[in-house]
């Protein structure tokens, strides 16, 4: 075989461009395919955490607000939802864009919370971050799970699973409560549709608290299968943060050697890859 | 230059994927519906309506809960039709949500086999009728193949008599799946045009089906073996000869 000629200096300059956008796209699969359930598993036992302190001290929302009447973070945990027979056991936060469904479950803004009079929506990731709701059409009619709130233990009973585009089952009479679970439908990562299971509360339902988010004044970004492009500039300086890493591994590699470059670039560079996944994560609809 | 042409292969791909990602996403968004009642362009409903409360209705025996099996018209797949474990039936905590027929959606099982062009898909779904009259319907299952081939069906199925207030667990067997990787399960369930008055259309559900072609990764396996074997026999070959001619 004959010996290759030395690539020329704009070669050079496209492999590198080449190398390093591969990096970063394996690098974005890697992290949707795989870390993603690692910080999903995190965030839960963090949320967990607080939502547990919150119900011993009384102080767990009961409204759009904090106890104090604050209104409440994205992603603050609100609900602790129970499945048995699918093994979920999850604590949902508050907010429902692609940022806040990393964490869990998400309660729509716009809705009463689950066990409170009037209808609430719970939406649910079915592939990345956990796919804490990926079997969620396996639930039957008539089977039963608990919803922990503020107000206590609520339990539900389910109606049916529906497509977008079957009607829904008749609206809830007055003082009734009804809970809407949220999912993508079709193959893992690459949703169709949504999937939605109806469930009735059995037994009372709560006293509704102030909301001051509507279905009109819900960011669109909150809806079913929408992307978030709100934090496109902190891409942008993410990106900018893991090029200037790669150019500083380049620069120690040639002047001070291999060896020191690996130990002190790896992490910088993983921690660089970590958040330019993560917010192209944002871009990908909310239940993905 | 190895490593060069490594990196340009892994570019396209690793880009398409991406592409392909946010692609299905967006256009998934696109057609889909948010409010809550609905909406969207499908065609396939059970039409329910909020008829008034009905009045609750006996119980049936547990021991006498109607349970049904038949045969599809399939390639050799089967259904059973089952009760569910509860005895159906209000009690205390029941109430009444209005509409006639309410559906799971469609779990699968794949269980492969050794023959390469076996194995089955086990589907199961639940249909619970929350009307006041027994609901008789027909439920057809099938398993389609990635490009929309039909592997198998299991059709015109009777269900008989759901009672008020019962949950059924209708079950079918799909053979066909052999190693196509993903094929798509799929009932339809087509009630009598009728119950108490209000019309009913067919309602189907659908459900992907994953599973790792075992016999195409033997095969690929024990092609790169015989690869690697013949490359270490050739080179082992080759290697004296080339110490000869390095010391003549």
């Amino acid at each position: 075989m004959l010996p290759l000629a030395p690539l020329t200096r704009t070669q050079m300059l496209i492999q590198s461009a080449s190398a390093i956008l591969a990096a970063l796209l394996i690098g974005f699969l890697v992290n949707l395919l795989v870390i993603s359930h690692l910080q999903h598993a995190v965030s839960q036992q963090q949320q967990r955490n607080v939502f547990r302190e919150q119900l011993a001290a009384g102080t767990a929302p009961v409204s759009e607000g904090t106890f104090d009447d604050i209104l409440l973070v994205d992603g603050a945990p609100v609900a602790l939802l129970d499945i048995p027979s699918l093994g979920l056991h999850e604590v949902v936060g508050e907010g429902t864009s692609s940022g806040d469904l990393m964490l869990g479950p998400g309660h729509r803004r716009d809705t009463v919370l689950p066990g409170q009079a009037g209808v609430s929506v719970i939406m649910g990731r079915a592939g990345a971050y956990g796919g804490p709701f990926s079997r969620l059409q396996e639930l039957a009619p008539g089977e039963r799970f608990s919803v922990v709130t503020g107000q206590g233990k609520q339990l539900f009973e389910v109606i049916g699973v529906r497509y977008a585009g079957d009607p829904a089952p008749p609206a809830p009479k007055a003082g009734e409560s009804r809970l809407i679970l949220e999912t993508a439908r079709g193959p893992a990562y690459l949703p169709t549709g949504v999937a939605r299971v109806d469930a009735e509360l059995v037994g009372e339902s709560q006293d509704a608290g102030a909301r001051r988010t509507t279905f009109d004044t819900l960011p669109p970004q909150d809806k079913s299968l929408a992307t978030d492009t709100r934090t496109a500039w902190a891409l942008v300086f993410a990106l900018q943060f893991f090029l200037l890493a790669e150019a500083g591994a380049v620069w120690t590699y040639r002047r001070i050697g291999a060896q020191k470059m690996w130990v002190v670039f790896v992490p910088i560079l993983l921690l660089a890859g970590l958040i330019v996944g993560d917010q192209l994560n944002r871009f990908l609809p909310n239940l993905l | 230059m190895r490593t060069r042409s490594r990196w340009f292969a892994v570019i396209p791909v690793a880009l398409l994927t991406l592409v392909g990602a946010l692609a299905w996403g967006v256009s998934a968004q696109a057609d889909d519906g948010d409010d809550l009642t609905g909406g969207g362009g499908f065609t396939i409903t059970v039409t329910v309506t909020a008829s008034p409360t009905p009045t609750p209705t006996p119980r049936p025996s547990s021991s006498g809960s109607p349970s049904s099996s038949s045969s599809g018209s399939g390639s050799g797949s089967t259904v059973v039709v089952s009760s569910p474990t509860a005895a159906p039936g209000p009690s205390p905590t029941d109430y009444s949500i209005g509409g006639v027929l309410y559906v799971s959606g469609l779990s699968t099982q794949y269980v492969p086999a050794l023959n390469p062009f076996g194995g089955h898909v086990n589907a199961q779904f639940s249909v619970r009728n929350v009307s006041s009259t027994p609901v008789t319907s027909r439920v057809q299952f099938s398993l389609d193949g990635p490009f929309g081939q039909r592997l198998s069906t299991v059709g015109n199925i009777e269900l008989r008599r759901l009672m008020p207030q019962e949950t059924r667990i209708v079950d079918a067997v799909l053979t066909g799946p052999g190693q196509w990787t993903f094929t798509t399960a799929r009932f339809t369930i087509t009630p009598v045009t009728a119950v108490n008055g209000e019309q009913l259309e067919p309602l189907s559900r659908d459900s992907i089906v994953f599973f790792v072609p075992w016999f195409v990764l033997v095969v690929g396996l024990l092609g790169l073996a015989a690869y690697s074997i013949t490359r270490w026999v050739r080179a082992d070959q080759r290697a004296p000869r080339a110490a000869v001619g390095e010391y003549s």
